[in-house]
């Protein structure tokens, strides 16, 4: 961990560190759910994080998580052109599948389930699509993600069913 | 599209997809955490030195240029204000030309003073006493000012000004000229007429039609042909700044031929009572002269 030099207080830079911490990994997967692409996804994280140092003044303790959503859905909206999403997820578990019946034939079958799935999450309007992508991937509960957005678990609970209906039509099966 | 539909067999239920959905993972980050983290405390330091370099750069740059600016308006404004000042010698008139060639010619006892912009910026010049000016055609407004702020703007021209502490009065000799009293009272005369202030009182008057060229006093004498007396009145009246009055005759009736003096009034009258049999007295304060 570098030291910097500048003239603030430990304390202001330990509770930076600690926030840094707690959210690095989720405001980093936050923006890639929105815009699809790592690097820009880390320029997100940095921006996010040093607008929130330009503030740290004014910041709550118990508002800091929806802020550092906000922040970092306001830059995305900003500086981020919107363009089309191409998700490239990686998986932790192909072999883990379907164990018992794992041919050459089965694994390349399975990567291909696999880019029809992430050209299908890639379908789904933006706002249903981070909300399904943090419940599925982050393991978020709604309640937890509707702190995050500052949204209510009921606007949660709808663009999760917005986003397994775009799901379903393009597979025709209940998720 | 519906060969991609089929390739999801029926037989996988929902439980296959909830796991193939778990075991997706966002791609790693390129830069990785404690980088970015490194990267962020170095934005922040930046941030921190930046705007010393930022605000107190151009400050001194600005402050420098600033000053150079005060140095360089200040050291030419007191250049060009410096005041040249003229006095006539007593009891002689003198004749000066100007920077931009007008010529002013200073009664007794007259003074003028113009500041080294003149010529340059402007033709502004200041008097006091009586100066006949020969302006010159000249890019700008010659413009005199005496002390009681009463202006003269001509472009170029010839005229005479009188300014007195209690008495005003300028002659045009040539071309037109525009005479300013105060701010709203502004009058414009032309060649053979002439505007006098004399205790507030403003008086506009057309002197002599075959008017001299120049005023008497600048050519030593007044010369009259055949001019009613109630000319010679005015004009020695103007020129002296002391009222000919007429008392038991008509001034219109009684005409002057020859020369008068200019060296005083007193001179003048004495020859005028001479030539044509008139008494005169003059005033304790000197205001008037009447002749019977």
């Amino acid at each position: 961990m570098t030291l910097p030099k500048g003239n603030y207080s430990s304390d202001e830079l330990k509770w930076f560190r600690e926030l840094f911490d707690k959210y690095y990994e989720s405001i980093r997967h936050f923006a890639y759910f929105k815009i699809g692409d790592v690097d820009m996804a880390d320029d997100v994280v940095q921006e996010t994080f040093l607008k929130l140092w330009d503030i740290r003044a004014s910041v709550r303790d118990d508002t800091v998580k929806t802020l550092l959503y906000t922040i970092a859905g306001n830059i995305i909206k900003n500086h981020f052109k919107h363009q089309q999403v191409v998700y490239n997820f990686q998986q932790s578990r192909e072999t883990d599948i379907n164990p018992e019946n794992s041919s050459a034939d089965e694994a390349i079958r399975m990567e291909q389930l696999n880019r029809q799935l992430q050209d299908a999450l890639a379908s789904i309007p933006d706002g249903p699509r981070e909300v399904f992508l943090m419940n599925r991937i982050d393991g978020l509960t709604y309640a937890e993600i509707a702190a995050r957005l500052g949204l209510s678990v009921k606007a949660i609970e709808k663009r999760m069913s917005e986003a397994l209906a775009v799901l379903r039509k393009k597979f025709g099966y209940s998720l | 599209m519906n060969e991609n539909k089929n390739s999801i067999s029926p037989e996988m239920d929902e439980k296959t997809l909830r796991e193939m959905f778990q075991g997706l993972l966002v791609p790693p980050s390129k830069v990785g955490k404690e980088e970015a983290w490194a990267k962020l405390i170095n934005a922040i330091d930046e941030k921190i030195e930046k705007p010393k370099r930022i605000i107190l750069k151009p400050l001194i740059t600005w402050a420098i240029a600033a000053g150079f600016t005060v140095l360089v308006l200040l050291s030419s404004y007191l250049f060009l204000n410096q005041k040249t000042t003229i006095e006539s010698p007593i009891a002689s008139t003198f004749s000066i030309v100007l920077p931009d060639g007008s010529r002013a010619t200073l009664n007794n006892g007259a003074a003028l003073s113009y500041r080294r912009s003149f010529g340059l910026l402007n033709r502004n010049v200041f008097m006091k006493g009586e100066i006949f000016f020969q302006v010159a055609k000249h890019r700008g407004t010659f413009r005199v000012t005496d002390r009681f702020n009463h202006q003269v703007l001509v472009p170029g021209t010839e005229f005479n000004v009188i300014s007195r502490s209690n008495y005003f009065a300028v002659h045009c000799f040539e071309g037109k000229v525009e005479v300013r009293i105060t701010q709203r009272e502004l009058f414009k005369i032309e060649k053979g007429e002439a505007i006098s202030v004399k205790s507030g009182t403003i008086n506009r008057q057309i002197i002599n039609s075959d008017f001299q060229s120049k005023p008497a006093w600048v050519k030593g004498e007044f010369t009259f042909s055949n001019n009613s007396l109630s000319v010679v009145f005015d004009e020695l009246s103007t020129f002296y700044g002391i009222q000919f009055n007429a008392d038991g005759f008509d001034p219109n009736s009684r005409t002057f031929s020859g020369t008068l003096p200019v060296g005083s009034y007193e001179a003048a009258a004495n020859i005028l009572s001479a030539s044509l049999g008139l008494t005169f007295t003059i005033a304790p304060d000197s205001s008037s002269i009447t002749f019977r």
